[in-house]
This record gives structure tokens, sequence and C-alpha cells, in this order.
């Protein structure tokens, strides 16, 4: 049977990145024995003919920096400077921010922002390459204002004396400028020269780029209109599509077939095929809905206008014509984009290519194996995690998020004690649209709906029909002849206590007639129960409106003072009438119909979302000394992210390795890449590498696979 | 102009127990500037104001001092191209010095023109200011003495205009910084928005006039908002639909300690709050994995629905999405739950990551080329300039980086001491963008560590194209060695 690299990977991202935490210091003494640290590296490349070199661009140092690597993470230190404990810093000009290499690994492109120039750095001598005066070579990049934001190189090589082509995006001019490096030899010594070849006029602000492998082809999001272009580099053509947002990081599969484009406003990756028609990936989760329109109806479509598209993917039916719920909406797109959560800062794909097997097979259980996806693309998110999406070259298979232990849904199981069933509180998944915009998972009947893709992990959720809000067993309650009642010792203005609450009388009244409460004689418990009608706040005190006082003509229910020892102090306890209290991370009451998750009503913090069943009447009641009511909700869904550990009650965690993701490049071959990611910002700076994979070997070292570099 | 969090408070928590005290030290020097901290531009751009903060209480007082903002563009336009910055401290206004309490924070003029206020430490957090025409500046009866301190009685104001707030938690409302007017055009009221740094609260002043002159401005505590924040980093009015909505922006400064509070960015609409007598606040955690230690600045776009903000450790440059949305939701029972008013969702969009402690920003509107950001890097002595890009402002980019340079001044100058800075000083800090006459746009930067301050001209349409104009600086000082906290 073959191998899966897939979970193989998993358990070793697990405990790489486990182990990474340890790493931190331990690296971080080895890759500072020089005076080494990074300042705002925002950008990366890999060059070197003769040696594998990572380039840094430290935009606060206005310098590269050069890390080599070996044949493994464990062998990846910078390159030394002449002068002792410092490592070698190329001056690069005023913030250098992303870097460019070309295809024979000679030449760095360093683009600076600052002042609208490329420099060229020579990536074998590891110093400025210089004109045939010894000056270094730069280019400003003319007319004044056209603000070079991003840099990509073919990996074509081109006509000698040509040694490479990058091309760098214009917003301030709507072009895109092609720029060729190239090298003559004179005397033994090489002369390089950048030249700009081409401006391409696109128009608008072309911002990101991806170029195809075979260098005739580049796409690249646009900040002044929501498309993406796709410019024919052999006539300068492009053509444009809608993104329906504004476009930020983009990339290309490794077979160029497939186009992702990350969108910041909506937290998500859309995938495009080469003529720009999107793909239809399953989005598994969507953001927790905040404006959602009702089906068909134009005023409430233009309410939520500015919603998310999840949201506008979804309507709500009218209410009045069961069965009421959510509905596909009729009106606008479905939602077909991988919702991350988190803005895609950075993306790259590996692979294996074209024609190779399969890197990952899906199998569940004895079910039929799944075609398996060729590779990868990783993301690097705002907030400092790297996700994995799950590509299938040829769009045979909708790309997915990468999660592991997929093969398993989640799952409810009741706590010991618990006087009912899952299905007899929690409804089907609450108002599920046609189309799969959530996961559902199910137990008994009843279901959660999977919302954000986050990390549940296991959580406890009670589940308390007319819980206790107050248990003053002991006593201290105090009924009047008036038909109210208050607590000596506590103030229950402080309970949360509503109208239509319940006091639960507990100390047994005497049996005199005008009481009407004989337990012995066959009263039952429920007798001494007392609807709550008012919670009123008395000379400092909360007194609470009982629904049967004594003053009320009629009352068939009086329970005067008389009724109890002590001046009517008594033993009581006060429940949330016809309500579920249900606590997840905190307690609150919901009414029956209602919807909870583990985190806020709507599942904002959390992954999970619930609905209580209309009709719970009949459900039996806890008292204090009982077991509280509940489920034990397992969701094993977890992201594969960059980083793991383990919450006080060793629930799984994500952790950030970094944060404020920069830039990301990948060395090595396509069956054995090492991902690099820099962070960038004060506090922060720090290079990140990895190897996602390793279909031969089994992985034993973390540190062979994991590396983070302060 | 939106008023925020220096990053000294630490130092300046190291000094405070010097601040009940009695301080006798030096009188303020004339003409100069010394820790210059914040600053703002009357109504009619003709005077910029500055506040000294006389950081290290060598002073027996602070002070506030006034630019003449059409003798610095006359020295601008005079100047020649790609010449060295030019010596303007004449355009500071030596007799229009006024004594105002030490470790003042941030400046705010009114809109209308007439008056400014002044936050400070100590226990009178806001200090009322009268400008009047011909720049001159007045802080009540200069010489009064009645229920001041002797601190107090250095300055020249009165009590009247030394706002004490009367709390029963008085250490909560001791440690004021950003400040801001808020106007409210449903009411005809106008607001002071006060943050502090020690507790979290951001107060209200009804600093509506019953008359015509500066001097008929009382400011009455109207509400406290206890944000639940370890201190308000900066505070500014939100320009959805117009500048006089009531609406408010203010940033915490960190995490409360337990870090139940994340860092945050609040909305606030003061005029339902105060009309309904309930607080309205909406509290948007930006992204914890960003913001890591503080939001000290924050900006609008003129249409207010994006934000700009600068944070420290990391620092960073945010564009947040602030497009109000209203919310409509399944109720759970087939029907809909509406929200009564759109709310900004203030999620963040993208982020430009720079160095050295970022301290402030400014939006500059540009009839040429990109809007742009200025942003200034307190360790780092750079003052960056960012084009907004796209036509919703979604993205940033660094067109311009200005650094500190030092020792211009020549040694054989006997008007200058080492390290005299003759351009952006080091520890730049508060910018301010001017309009003056001549249709010039300046940048103002005060330079806290060399008490002095750099003018960039900003007219050019290409930001590689702008210089440090001038400098107005404190030849008498020696600069600051405190470089870092």
């Amino acid at each position: 049977m073959m191998k899966s690299p897939l979970n193989l990977w998993c358990t070793q991202a697990v405990l790489l990145s486990l182990g990474g935490l340890v790493l931190l210091s331990a690296c971080g003494s080895d890759a500072t024995s020089l005076s080494a640290s990074f300042e705002t590296p925002t950008g990366l490349a890999v060059a070197g003919s003769a040696k594998q070199y990572l380039f840094v661009a430290n935009r606060g140092q206005d310098t590269l920096q050069i890390l080599e690597v070996g044949k493994n993470l464990s062998q990846v230190d910078f390159v030394r400077s002449t002068a002792q404990f410092f490592p070698l810093r190329i001056p690069a000009g005023p913030s250098p921010s992303r870097l460019a290499a070309t295809p024979d690994g000679r030449y760095v492109v360093v683009l600076n922002e600052a002042d609208d120039t490329l420099r060229l750095i020579d990536a074998d001598a590891l110093k400025a390459a210089t004109d045939a005066e010894g000056n270094p070579v730069t280019l400003v990049l003319d007319p004044k204002g056209a603000r070079p934001t991003d840099m990509v190189a073919s990996i074509q090589s081109c006509a000698a004396p040509c040694v490479g082509l990058v091309y760098v995006s214009l917003p301030g001019l709507g072009s895109i400028a092609e720029v060729a490096i190239s090298e003559i030899q004179t005397n033994g010594a090489s002369i390089a020269a950048l030249v700009t070849q081409r401006m391409i006029s696109v128009l608008g602000e072309p911002m990101r780029m991806a170029l195809t492998r075979d260098g005739q082809t580049l796409y690249a999001t646009d900040a002044a209109n929501q498309e993406v272009i796709r410019l024919n580099l052999l006539d300068g053509s492009s053509t444009r599509a809608d993104m329906g947002a504004f476009g930020g990081s983009i990339a290309l599969s490794t077979d160029d077939l497939i186009l992702l484009v990350g969108r910041p406003s909506l937290r998500d990756i859309l995938f495009l095929n080469t003529d720009l028609s999107v793909i239809d990936a399953d989005p598994f989760f969507a953001p927790a809905p905040k404006c959602v329109p009702q089906c068909g109806d134009a005023a409430s479509e233009t309410l939520c206008q500015d919603a998310h598209v999840a949201d506008l993917a979804i309507c709500i039916t009218d209410p009045a014509v069961p069965p009421s719920g959510l509905a596909v909406s009729p009106t606008f797109a479905s939602y077909g984009a991988i919702f991350l959560d988190t803005i895609p800062v950075e993306i790259t794909t590996l692979g294996a290519g074209a024609g190779q097997p399969p890197m990952l097979e899906r199998t569940c259980g004895t079910g039929p194996t799944r075609t398996g996806y060729e590779e990868f693309a990783v993301v690097a998110g705002a907030d400092g995690l790297l996700r994995f999406v799950g590509l299938s070259q040829q769009s045979v298979i909708a790309p997915e998020l990468m999660q592991e232990s997929w093969c398993t849904t989640p799952s409810m199981a009741p706590l010991a004690g618990t006087p009912y069933s899952v299905s007899d509180v929690l409804t089907e998944c609450p108002a599920m649209p046609g189309r799969q915009r959530f996961s559902c998972a199910c137990h008994e009947g009843a279901c959660g709906i999977g919302l954000l893709p986050g990390i549940t992990g296991t959580k406890t959720v009670i589940i308390d029909w007319e819980g206790v809000l107050v248990d003053q067993s002991s006593g201290g309650g105090v009924v009047t002849d008036t038909g109210h009642f208050f607590d000596i010792n506590l103030d229950l203005g402080t309970k949360n206590i509503l109208p239509g609450d319940i006091l639960d009388i507990l100390t047994e009244p005497n049996t005199s007639a005008q009481c009407l409460v004989d337990l012995a004689g066959g009263a039952q418990r429920s007798d001494l129960e007392r609807t709550i009608q008012s919670v009123t706040p008395v000379d400092g005190q909360t007194q609470l409106t009982l629904d049967c006082p004594t003053t009320v003509p009629g009352c068939v229910r009086p329970l005067p003072t008389s009724c109890f020892s002590k001046g009517g102090a008594i033993g009581y306890l006060i429940r949330a009438g016809n309500q579920f209290v249900v606590t997840t991370n905190q307690e609150r009451r919901l009414s029956p119909g209602e919807q909870f998750g583990p985190g806020l009503g709507v599942g904002h913090d959390e992954a999970l979302l619930f609905g209580l069943r209309q009709n719970v009447s009949n459900l039996p009641r806890t008292d204090p000394t009982d077991p509280k009511p509940g489920f034990l909700i397992t969701d094993p869904f977890k992201t594969i992210l960059s980083g793991w550990s383990l919450d006080n009650n060793r629930n799984p965690q994500a952790f950030a390795v970094g944060r404020l993701p920069a830039a990301m490049t990948v060395m090595g071959a396509s069956d054995n890449p090492i991902v690099f990611v820099s962070y960038a910002g004060s506090g922060t700076d720090s290079l990140l590498g990895f190897v996602p994979f390793d279909l031969d070997t089994s992985v034993m070292i973390a540190e062979d696979n994991y590396r983070l570099i302060r | 102009m939106p008023q925020r969090y220096p990053y000294l408070a630490c130092l300046m928590a190291l000094v405070l127990c010097r601040c009940a005290g009695d301080v006798q030290g030096e009188d303020p020097p004339a003409a100069s500037l010394y820790y210059p901290v914040s600053m703002a531009v009357s109504v009619d751009q003709h005077t910029a104001y500055v506040v000294n903060s006389n950081f290290d209480l060598r002073y027996n007082t602070g002070w506030l001092s006034a630019i003449d903002l059409t003798a610095v563009a006359q020295a601008v336009a005079n100047k020649k191209a790609n010449t060295d910055p030019v010596d303007m401290t004449h355009a500071l206004l030596g007799n229009e010095q006024l004594r105002i309490p030490s470790l003042g924070g941030g400046i705010a003029v009114d809109p209308r023109g007439g008056f400014a206020v002044v936050a400070a430490r100590g226990g009178r957090p806001l200090t009322l200011i009268e400008l009047t025409a011909g720049r001159s500046l007045h802080c009540g009866q200069a010489d009064a003495t009645d229920n001041l301190s002797s601190d107090e009685q250095r300055t020249d104001c009165d009590r009247a205009h030394l706002l004490a707030i009367d709390s029963p938690n008085p250490e909560s409302k001791r440690d004021s910084f950003a400040v801001s007017f808020i106007a409210d055009a449903t009411t005809n009221k106008n607001y002071v928005a006060l943050g502090f740094l020690n507790s979290g609260d951001l107060m209200l002043f009804d600093a509506t006039r019953s008359g015509a002159t500066p001097s008929t401005v009382t400011l009455s505590p109207t509400r406290t908002f206890a944000l639940g924040a370890s201190g308000i980093g900066a505070v500014t009015s939100m320009p959805l639909a117009g500048n006089t909505n009531g609406l408010i922006a203010a940033t915490s400064l960190l995490s409360d300690t337990g870090g139940n509070v994340p860092v945050s960015v609040f909305h606030i609409d003061a005029t339902v709050s105060i009309a309904s007598n309930t607080d309205v606040v909406s509290q948007h955690s930006i992204d914890i994995a960003v913001v890591g230690s503080g939001l000290t600045g924050l900006a609008f776009s003129p249409t207010g629905h994006r934000a700009y903000a600068v944070s420290n450790n990391p620092d960073v440059v945010m564009v947040i999405d602030t497009t109000p949305m209203i919310e409509r939701l399944p109720d759970g029972t087939g029907g809909t739950t509406t929200a009564d008013q759109p709310t900004p969702s203030f999620d963040l969009l993208s982020y430009e990551p720079l160095h050295g402690r970022l301290s402030d920003i400014q939006y500059i509107v540009r009839t040429t080329g990109p809007d742009l950001l200025a942003v200034t890097s307190f360790e780092g002595d750079v003052v960056f300039f960012l084009s907004v890009l796209g036509t919703s402002g979604d993205r940033v980019r660094v067109d311009r980086r200005i650094d500190v340079s030092q020792d211009i001044c020549n040694a054989s100058d006997a008007s200058c001491v080492t390290g005299d800075a003759r351009s952006i000083g080091r520890g730049p800090f508060a910018t301010l963008h001017v309009l003056p006459q001549g249709g010039l746009q300046l940048l103002l930067v005060s330079s806290f560590f060399d008490h002095s301050m750099g003018i960039i001209d900003v007219s050019a349409s290409d930001p590689r194209q702008f210089e440090v104009a001038g400098f107005i600086h404190n030849p008498a000082v020696e600069p600051s060695t405190v470089r870092s906290f």
C-alpha cells in the first residue's frame, strides 16, 4: 500500500511545530553566533550559481543579508563578513522591499520603494554588481511617480547578453515594466546592466503579480478595480475578470493551470482557471453571518450590499411560509472561495509537477480511495499562521483547505448523568441551505454546523433546561403577605433574573389550609413554585413580585408569610423560566429555537453553531446536587497550521510562529522543498524555514524540518 | 487633528512623583522648544502651537509656543531648491509663549476657533487656552494664586483654566494625554474628548459656548466611558458622513493586565450615548497577531471609510475597513434581528511593516497623485511618506523616507552646540500638516530629543521631491542624551 505522505506530514507538522517552540532559543543561539539580526525583512530570493543562498532584504537596514543553506535546515547560517562576529551585509539602497533572482542564479534584483529604483547584486560575489565604470548597477524606473510595488522574475532564459527578465508592477503608471538583466564579459570581468525593455500598459493600478513558468503570461491584481489582469507578454494584450473584491496576494499552481488570488477584505482565496473563470471551490467554511438579506427582497439586499459575499450567497426565507430558515440566494452567486478568516498575505505553491503521482492520498476507513492532490498552496496569513490548501492539477478536485483528521467528523456525547439525549434539545443543522456553506456534524439526529475554519477541539457545553440561576437552599429568602419576595443576604438584582423566571421554594410550608400546599398530603413540588412577575429595586434591595400575591382577589395559590416559620424565611432556587441556561465559555440564557456556539451567540469565536429545539417543555430539570446536563463536543477539525501547542485543557491551540508575514519563497527541488517565510516589523523580525513534506524518510529530528531564526 | 499617546509614558511615570511636589527649577527660556510633544494649527492656518512638555522637569513649568506660519511660508518660498535647510527659528513667537503645566500631552484647537485645550498629567488634566486675534495666547489671569498649588501658580493660568475633575477615583483622572474636539450637528453641541493613560477612561466635556467670545466657554464633564483598556492611545472624531456626527474613535494602548481586553479600536457614538444615557460603544479587536502592544496613532480617510493606524511592537501601518455596515441576522425563529445603526467593522485590510517605534500618523489629502500618510519613527529617526493606493485606499506603500540628519551644525558656528539639529532632529515624534499662504503644503515634525522642529515642504506632486526646507532649533540647550526607555 502506498504510504500517505500527508499522514506522515501531519504528524511531523505537529511534532515539529511543538519542537519549534523549543527551537526558538536553540536555533537563535546557533544562528546568532554572529551578531546577526533581521530588521524588517520584506523580501526573499534564492540565488547563487555555485552555492544556494537565501537573500533577505532588510528594509530597516537598507541592506541584504545572506544565508547559506546546506543539505537541510540544520545547515542554515548567515554568511559572515570579513569583520569578526558580523554577518555580511550588502548595501542595497533605500528601503529594499522585494527581491528576484535570475534563472541562472547569478544575480539578484532589488526593488527599492523609497527611490523607485532597481539595484543589481552579484549573487556569487555577494556584492553589488558593477557597470563598466565600476559603479553599482542601478536603474531608475522613470517616469517619476511610477511607484514600483511588486517584482517577479521569469524562470526562462533569454538571449545573450540577457541573462534574465524581471517584471515590475507600476501602479502609478498603470503599467508593467519588463526589465532585462544583461551581462557581458570584458577583459575577464563581468559587466552587468539593467535595462527597461518594455513598459506595458495594463491601466488601473497593477499591484501583486504571478508569472507562468513559460514566461508568457503574467497575472496581476489591480488596486483600482476589483479585477484580476491577465497580460499576454508576447503581444502585450491584456484581459480582465471581476474578482468581487480587491485582490491582494496572487500565485499560480506549479502547472500554471490554477490562479490563486487572495482577497483581503473577504479573507479568502479565489481560484481561477487560465481563462479567468472561477473554479468552484467548496467553501466548507464561511464567516459567521453579519448581514443576510431576505430572499428576493431588493430592499434588504441593498441593506446588505456591503456584506461578505458568503452572506449574500444565502438569504432568509419568508417566516410566514414554512419551512423557514436559510436558503440559497436566487440573486447572488454561490460562495465558492476558500475562507481562511485571515488576510492571505503571501501565497506560494508546491508540487511534484505534472505527471507525478499524487502527493496525497485521502482514504477514509474502508471507503474508496479518493484521488489525491498533486500540490499544495502554502498561505501565510496576517495572523502569522500558515495554512495549506490542496490543489488538483487540471482542477479535477475542488481546492480544499487542508486539515488534519479529515476523515473524522465532529461528534457529540452526553455528559455522565445527563437525563436527555442530544436530539431532545438540539436541532438538525440550523437552517442549512441546499449548497454546503458549512460542514454539518450530527449525533443522534442532532447536528451542529461548522462556521469558521478554527480549532474547536473538545468543548464541554452545559445545556440546563430551566437551569438554576440562584441557589439559596440554605435559606435567606422571605415571602411577604403582599406577594413579594426578597433575600435578606443577597441582592437579587445582581443575578440576571427576569420576569417569567421561577421561584422554586424548597422549605416545606406548614399544612394550614391557608397555605394550600400539603406535600405530605399529595401536593406536588410544583405547587410551591411561583412565577416572577417583576424585578424591582426597593430601598437598596431587589424585590421580586410573585404571580399570586394575596392581595389579588381570586388568587388560588396564596403563600402568606405565616406559611413559614421564622417570619417567612425560606430556602429556595430561582430558575430561568422556560429557558435553557447554556454554558460554554460563558453562561447565557437561551430560549427554545435560538442558536448558540461554543463562543458567542452566532459562533464568532468558535467553529460550531447549534440550534436549540422549539418544543422542549417536557424536559426534566436538574437540581443543584445533580450532575450538570450537557454534552461533550469534539471537533477534530484543525487546519494544518504552522504551530501548535496545548492549552490548559489539553486542547490544541494554534500559535503564530511569527507575526506579520512579509515574504515567502521556496528553495530546493519540487519533491523536497524548503519553504522560507519572513516576518517583518520591530519585535517580530524573523525568518522561518520548514520542510513541508518528505516523501522518502521519516522525520525524527525536528530541527531538520523547522527552523526559526531571529 | 487626532491626538495620540506618546511612547514616552513610561518615563513620564518615573517623573510623575515630582509633579505633585513643588518643582523650583529654572524659568522657561524665551522663544525655545523643549521636549516638544504635540502640535496643532489655528483655524486660519496662520499659527502653529507647540506643547513643550518640559519632560525632564528642568524648568518650573511647561509652556506653549506659537509659530508664525506666514513667516515660515515666506522663508520656504525664498529658499532655493536643493540647498541646506533654512534656520526658521525667527518664526517662533517669543512674546506669545504661555506657561502651562509641565508634562503636557496632546493639544486640540476648537474647529470654531477661539480656544484650544491641552492635556497634561497631574491633578489638573486639562488646560483651557484662549486664542485671540493676533495670535495672542491667554490662560486666564496670569498672576492668579487662588486655589492653585505653587507649581500651578508659576503657570500663566488661573483656576478656571486649569480643570480639575471631581471623581470618586481621582487617580483614574490624573493621567490624560489624547484629546480631540467632537462636534455634533444634530444637537449643535461641541465636546472635548479626553483619553487617560492610566485608566482607559475617556471623558467627554461639553464645550458649548454661552457667548461669542472664547472666554464664554466652560468645559463641563458630560460622560465618562470606561473602555476597559490599559490606557487610551489616540482619540479622534470619525469623519463618516461629515465631521460633525458625534462619532469618536479611540484606540487602546495596551491590553489589560489580564489580557482580557485585546488591543482595540473603540467606536463611540457620543450623540446617542448622551441622549440615551447609555454607553454606545463598540470595541473592535484589530488582530491580536498584528497589533502587539499599542495603537499609538489613528487617522481617517476623508470619507471615513478607511482608517490608518500605527502600532508599536511590531511597528506597522495598518489599513482598516471602517465602512459602516448594518447587521441583519436570522434570529433562530424564522425572523430577523436588525441593528439600528450601521457600524464600521474595523476589519484589517492590509499592513505595511516599518521600524523604529512608530509614534504618529497624519493623513495628507493631495490634489495630484495619491493621498499620503506621514508616519514618524521615534527610535528609527525617520519620517516615512506612504502613498495610499487604489480607489478604496486599501494598500499603502513607502514612497519616500527622510532620515534624521545630525551634526549639520558647523562646529565652528558659535550659535549652536554639537548635535544641534539643523534639519529633522532626533526622535521625530509629532507631525502637523499645515497649509499656510502661498499654496504651500508643509509638514512640521517635532523632534523630541533635539528640542527642535523640522519643516518639510510637501508641496511637490512627487514625494521624492519633498525636502526639508527649514528648522526651528534651540541652540541654547544640549540635545537630550536619553534615547530609549
